[in-house]
C-alpha cells in the first residue's frame, strides 16, 4: 500500500467514526515520521513500518489561488491512525473510545516483547506521546518543570497583573516539593513492569496550580499497556 | 426555503423558522423576552441553518442571543442577504473530552460542550495589464461558513450558556476573519485552554450574559406552551 492509498484509508476511517463531521468535510491528513520513529525505537527496530496518520477537522487547505484556514475553536481535535503498508490493516490509537485496546492490538500485531527497564521506558514515553486516552500524563521533569506548568494553569484564572495566586502557589510548593525525585523509573512488576513519573494535577482548591503525582503505568512484557494510577507524592 | 440549504448537507436540514416574524404574536415573544425587538432580520435573507439533529434548546437559544442587544452583534453578521452561512448542529464531541487529575490524584473528566468552526478564505491572485505587467494583488481574507457544533451530551438547561460562548467565536470570526486566523493559531501554541485569550473572552461573555440567555430561552418555551394551548 502506498503512502497516498494509506493516508487515504486513515481519513476515511476518521470520517466515518465521527458524527459531527458532514460528509465532505475538509480533513487534514498529516504524516507522523516522528511518531513513527518512536514506535520503531519501542520495537526495538525490528519493525516500525507502519505508517501514522494525524487526521483533523482543522487544517490548511491548500487551493491554486486560495487557502482555506479551517478552524476549530474550543478543543484541539486530533485523531491518530496507525497503517500497516504490507496488509492495510489499520489502528486508531488517539481520539477514539477504544483507542487503548487499538493501541494494544497494534503492540501485538508488532510482536513488541519489553524485556528491559529501557525498553518498558521507551514504550512508556510512545504511550504518553499517542495519548489513546486523552489522559494528563506530560512527564516533568524538575521543580522549574512543575513551577513552569503550573504558571500555565494559573494563566487560566482572570488576568492578575501582580501574579499574586502564582505567587502564592510558589511559596507553598517550593518548600512542600523540594524534596521530591523527578526522576522516571522502571522496575519489574508480575511479568512485566511498572514505570512511573511525575505529573502535574489540576489546581486544588484556593490555589491557581496543581500538585506533583507520581504516575504508575503498568507495561507488560508484550507491550501491552496496562493501568494508569496517580498518587501524591 | 430550499436556497438557504447547503449542497453537500442533509435534506432533512431546514433554516431557523424566523418566519414567524410575520406572526404579530412571535414578535411580541422578542419583545416581551427583552423588550427590544429583532429588526435586523431580514426575512429574505437570512441564513443561519439549523441541521436536522438541532435541538429546540439550541433553536431557542439562537432566538434569546439574536433578541438580547447585549449578544445580539454576534450572530446578526450571520442573518441577511449576502451574509456567511452559520450552521448549528448537534454532534457527539466526545473524543475532544480530556481528562483531569484531583491533587490527590482521582480522575476526572473535562468535557466538551460545544465547538466552534470557522472556515475562513485568503485568496490571492494576480493581473496581467496591456503592456504585460503582471502585479501581484493583496491578498483578502474573508469568513466562508462557520458551524456551531454542540454536544449532544449538553443538557437543554446548559445549551443557553453554551451557545451564548460558542457565539462570540462566531461573531469574532464573522467580524474579522483574518484576526480570528491569526489569533487562532498563534493561540494554539498553548497548551492551557482556557488561558487563550480567545477562550477567555468567550467564557467571560458566557458568565456575564448567559443567566440573562436562560432566562430568556425559559420564557420563550414558557410562550411555546402557552401558544400551543
Amino acid at each position: 500500500m502506498t503512502d497516498q492509498a494509506a493516508r487515504e484509508k486513515a481519513q476515511s476511517i476518521v470520517r466515518s467514526q465521527l458524527d459531527y463531521v458532514r460528509p465532505g468535510q475538509f480533513l487534514s491528513v498529516q504524516r507522523e515520521e516522528g511518531l513513527e520513529r518512536l514506535l520503531a525505537v519501542t520495537a526495538g527496530g525490528l519493525s516500525g513500518a507502519e505508517f501514522i496518520y494525524q487526521v483533523s477537522p482543522a487544517g490548511d487547505e491548500i487551493k491554486e489561488h486560495s487557502v482555506v484556514h479551517h478552524l476549530v475553536t474550543d478543543a484541539d481535535p486530533m485523531y491518530l491512525v496507525a497503517v500497516n503498508p504490507a496488509d492495510g490493516s489499520t489502528y486508531r490509537i488517539a481520539g477514539f473510545r477504544d483507542s487503548k485496546a487499538e493501541f494494544n492490538k497494534l503492540m501485538a500485531a508488532l510482536g513488541v516483547k519489553i524485556s528491559s527497564p529501557d525498553q518498558a521506558e521507551a514504550l512508556a514515553e510512545f504511550y504518553r506521546t499517542v495519548n489513546p486516552e486523552h489522559r494528563s500524563m506530560t512527564r516533568l521533569l524538575g521543580l522549574l518543570d512543575l513551577k513552569q506548568a503550573a504558571e500555565w494553569q494559573c494563566q487560566a484564572v482572570p488576568f492578575d497583573p501582580n501574579e499574586r495566586a502564582f505567587g502564592a502557589w510558589w511559596k507553598h510548593a517550593k518548600t512542600a516539593y523540594a524534596n521530591v525525585s523527578f526522576q522516571q523509573t522502571a522496575s519489574r512488576s508480575g511479568s512485566g513492569y511498572a514505570v512511573e513519573w511525575i505529573v502535574l494535577s489540576s489546581p486544588g482548591a484556593g490555589l491557581c496550580g496543581g500538585a506533583p503525582l507520581r504516575a504508575r503505568l503498568e507495561v507488560g512484557s508484550d507491550g501491552s499497556i496496562g493501568e494508569i494510577s496517580f498518587r501524591p507524592v | 426555503m430550499g436556497r438557504f440549504m447547503s449542497p453537500d448537507w442533509s435534506a432533512k436540514e431546514e433554516p431557523v423558522p424566523y418566519a414567524k416574524l410575520d406572526n404579530p404574536q412571535s414578535l411580541n415573544l422578542y419583545s416581551y423576552v427583552l423588550n427590544n425587538p429583532v429588526t435586523a432580520f431580514d426575512n429574505d435573507g437570512h441564513e443561519i441553518i439549523f441541521a436536522a439533529n438541532a435541538t429546540q434548546a439550541m433553536r431557542d437559544s439562537v432566538q434569546a442571543i439574536l433578541a438580547d442587544p447585549n449578544t445580539s452583534s454576534n450572530l446578526s453578521g450571520y442573518v441577511g442577504p449576502n451574509n456567511r452561512n452559520l450552521t448549528i448542529q448537534s454532534g457527539d464531541l466526545s473524543s475532544m473530552d480530556s481528562s483531569t487529575l484531583t491533587p490527590d490524584g482521582a480522575p476526572g473528566a473535562s468535557i466538551t460542550q460545544g465547538v466552534t468552526a470557522p472556515d475562513i478564505v485568503t485568496t490571492s491572485g494576480s493581473s496581467t495589464d496591456s503592456n504585460g505587467v503582471t502585479t501581484q494583488d493583496p491578498t483578502v481574507t474573508t469568513l466562508q461558513s462557520t458551524t456551531i457544533t454542540i454536544d449532544s451530551r449538553t443538557s437543554a438547561g446548559d445549551v443557553p450558556g453554551v451557545m451564548t460562548h460558542e457565539t462570540v467565536h462566531a461573531g469574532e470570526a464573522r467580524a474579522n476573519p483574518a484576526q480570528y486566523n491569526k489569533d487562532a493559531k498563534a493561540e494554539h501554541a498553548n497548551p492551557c485552554h482556557n488561558c487563550r485569550p480567545q477562550e477567555q473572552r468567550a467564557n467571560a461573555a458566557q458568565k456575564k450574559y448567559g443567566p440573562d440567555i436562560k432566562k430568556a430561552v425559559k420564557q420563550i418555551e414558557k410562550d411555546r406552551k402557552k401558544e400551543n394551548q
